[in-house]
This record gives structure tokens, sequence and C-alpha cells, in this order.
């Protein structure tokens, strides 16, 4: 054990023992986003209200066997640590933020799509701008908000993740718009990528922790 | 051992310090209780790195003195036990740390 304590440190390791350590996390981002990257395939198969209802299907199938895993495999390996109610506030904030701005864009999209309100012109932007612009502004984002969980956290893996779906989701897109391929198939590699990893953590996890024989 | 001049405020400091969490195994058994509500013996052992017995010894001191609360409660019907840092506890430990800077923080070359 080291002998100089440092707070920072301590937090960043039990952030990262709680969220990051049994790649559970990892296997779950990658499913979600390998899901999402067959859609329009499987959508030209099933049709749209069928390839929804299978994609929600699926996804609860995912966190269902995420939930059952965290019990049966990480917890009693882990340990249990219950969050500070000031870190349950901040948590509920973010979420509370979170939905509120997906609603806001829900609300704005639909009053554009109704004609209520002018429609944005797009059309006096250059032609890359309005093709590709939103899934720009997408990428940078994913870029941005997975440094600052791999930062905060200090998991230098989430800063690939951050790269590999930015880039996957803006190629995947300028492919189908420039060369017509439904299958997005550069976020599918890079979504099998990331569960990859998350396997390959899950395993090390496992091997790493067992279960503790006495009284917990 | 004579002390060097100017540093008597320092080791002054340092005398009063308190070794229950002066203890660096105690001292980590803290810190991280100071992050959550409450943790069990396994998350402890984890991040901590003490082993079984180490860490065992070391919360039955904490509560002793009343830093630490202990709980037990059965989940699926096996025993289980979470430890929570008490308001003495966190006392203890921001007077621990205010403590070290003052004497360490001050010292001289």
């Amino acid at each position: 054990m080291p002998e100089m304590i440092d707070v920072g440190e301590v937090r960043k390791r039990a952030v990262r023992l709680l969220r990051f350590k049994d790649g559970l996390w990892d296997i779950l981002l990658g499913s979600v986003f390998l899901l999402m990257s067959v859609y329009p395939l499987t959508r030209e198969l099933l049709g749209p209200t069928w390839n929804a209802l299978a994609f929600g299907l699926v996804l609860i199938v995912l966190l269902l066997g995420a939930a059952w895993a965290r019990v049966a495999l990480v917890i009693p390996r882990r340990g249990v640590a219950k969050p500070r109610p000031s870190t349950t506030r901040t948590i509920t904030l973010v979420f509370r933020v979170t939905l509120v701005l997906a609603l806001l864009t829900v609300v704005l999209w639909t009053l554009f799509a109704t004609s209520v309100l002018p429609r944005p012109p797009w059309g006096k932007a250059p032609g890359w701008v309005h093709t590709l612009a939103p899934d720009i502004l997408v990428a940078t984002l994913f870029v941005l908000i997975f440094s600052v969980v791999a930062r905060s956290a200090g998991v230098g893996r989430v800063y690939l993740y951050g790269w590999l779906l930015g880039f996957g989701t803006l190629a995947s897109t300028a492919l189908e718009r420039h060369a017509g391929i439904t299958f997005h198939f550069p976020l599918a590699i890079a979504a099998g990528i990331i569960v990859i990893v998350g396997i390959g953590v899950l395993i090390r996890f496992l091997r790493e922790f067992s279960i503790p024989k006495a009284e917990v | 051992m004579t002390i060097p001049e100017g540093n008597e405020a320092q080791v002054q400091a340092l005398q009063n310090v308190d070794r229950i969490v002066h203890e660096p195994a105690r001292l980590a058994v803290l810190t991280y209780l100071s992050l959550v509500e409450s943790a069990d013996f396994v998350f402890l052992m984890r991040t901590t790195g003490l082993t079984w017995g180490n860490l065992s010894s070391h919360l039955a001191r904490l509560e002793e003195v009343g830093y630490v609360a202990i709980e037990k409660e059965f989940v699926q019907k096996k025993p289980h036990t979470m430890a929570r840092l008490t308001q003495a506890g966190r006392d203890a430990l921001a007077k621990y740390r205010a403590t070290m800077q003052t004497a360490l923080g001050g010292l001289s070359e």
C-alpha cells in the first residue's frame, strides 16, 4: 500500500474500481453502438416498426445481462460502495439537464418539421456544411465528452473510445451520403473494438479478483 | 536531537497529531470512507490493498474510537458488513489534514 495518500488519486481509484475496472461499461457501450451501426441495415430487412421493436428488445436484453453480470460476477469480487448524497444529487442534476436538453431538441425538431417555425436557411451554406456539419459536431462532442470522462476518472482507454466513436460516426455518415453504403461499418468496427477491449478488461478483472471466502 | 531553528511550531504540531489517523493503513481506510456514504469490507480490501486480517483489525480499532460505524446486515442469507465514517471520524480526518499541512507545509529544508 502506498505511504503517500493523494486524495485526488484516491477518488479516481475509487471511481475506476466502481465504474471501469470490470469492463461491463465498455461492453454495454460498444454493444449499443454496434446495434446502432446495423440499425439502417436491419431496417431494410424488417421494416421500421419491427426494427425499432427488435432494437428495443435487444437493448433490454443487454441491460438485463449487464445487471445480472454486475450482481453475479462483479459485486462479490469488487464489493459495494454507496455514493454520498452530494454525489447522488450531482448525478440527478446531470440526468435532469440531459433530459431537458433532449426534450428541447425533440420539441424544436417537431416545430421545424411541422413548419410551425421557419426552417433554418441551410440552403445558403456550402454543400459539405448541410451534409456533414451536424455529424462533425457530434464527432467533436464524442471526443470532448469521452476526454472529460477519461481525464476525470484517470482511465486512458476512454480517450480512445471518444476518437473511435467520433470518427466512426463521421465516416459512416460520409459513406452513406456520398457512396450510398447503408451499413455503418466504420462505426461497427469502432464499437467492435470497444466490445473486445471490454471483454479483455472483464477477463482480467475476473482473474485478478477472486471471491473472498470469509464473511463480507 | 536538536530542532532546527524556526521549526519548533511544526514539530509541536507533529507531536500532537492523532496517531489513530496517522497510521498509513487506517488513513487509507478513512480517506476512502470519506469519499462514499458507506462501503463494504470487500470494497475497502480492494481499494486499500490490505489483507482480510489487517483490514479487520484496523476497522475494529477505528470503530473502538468512534471514527467508523460498522453495520452488519444479511444480503441473500449471507452476513454483510458495511462501514461508514462517523462525524467524529470526518472531523478527525479534517483535523489531521490541517495539522499535517501546518507541520509539513511550513517546515524549512
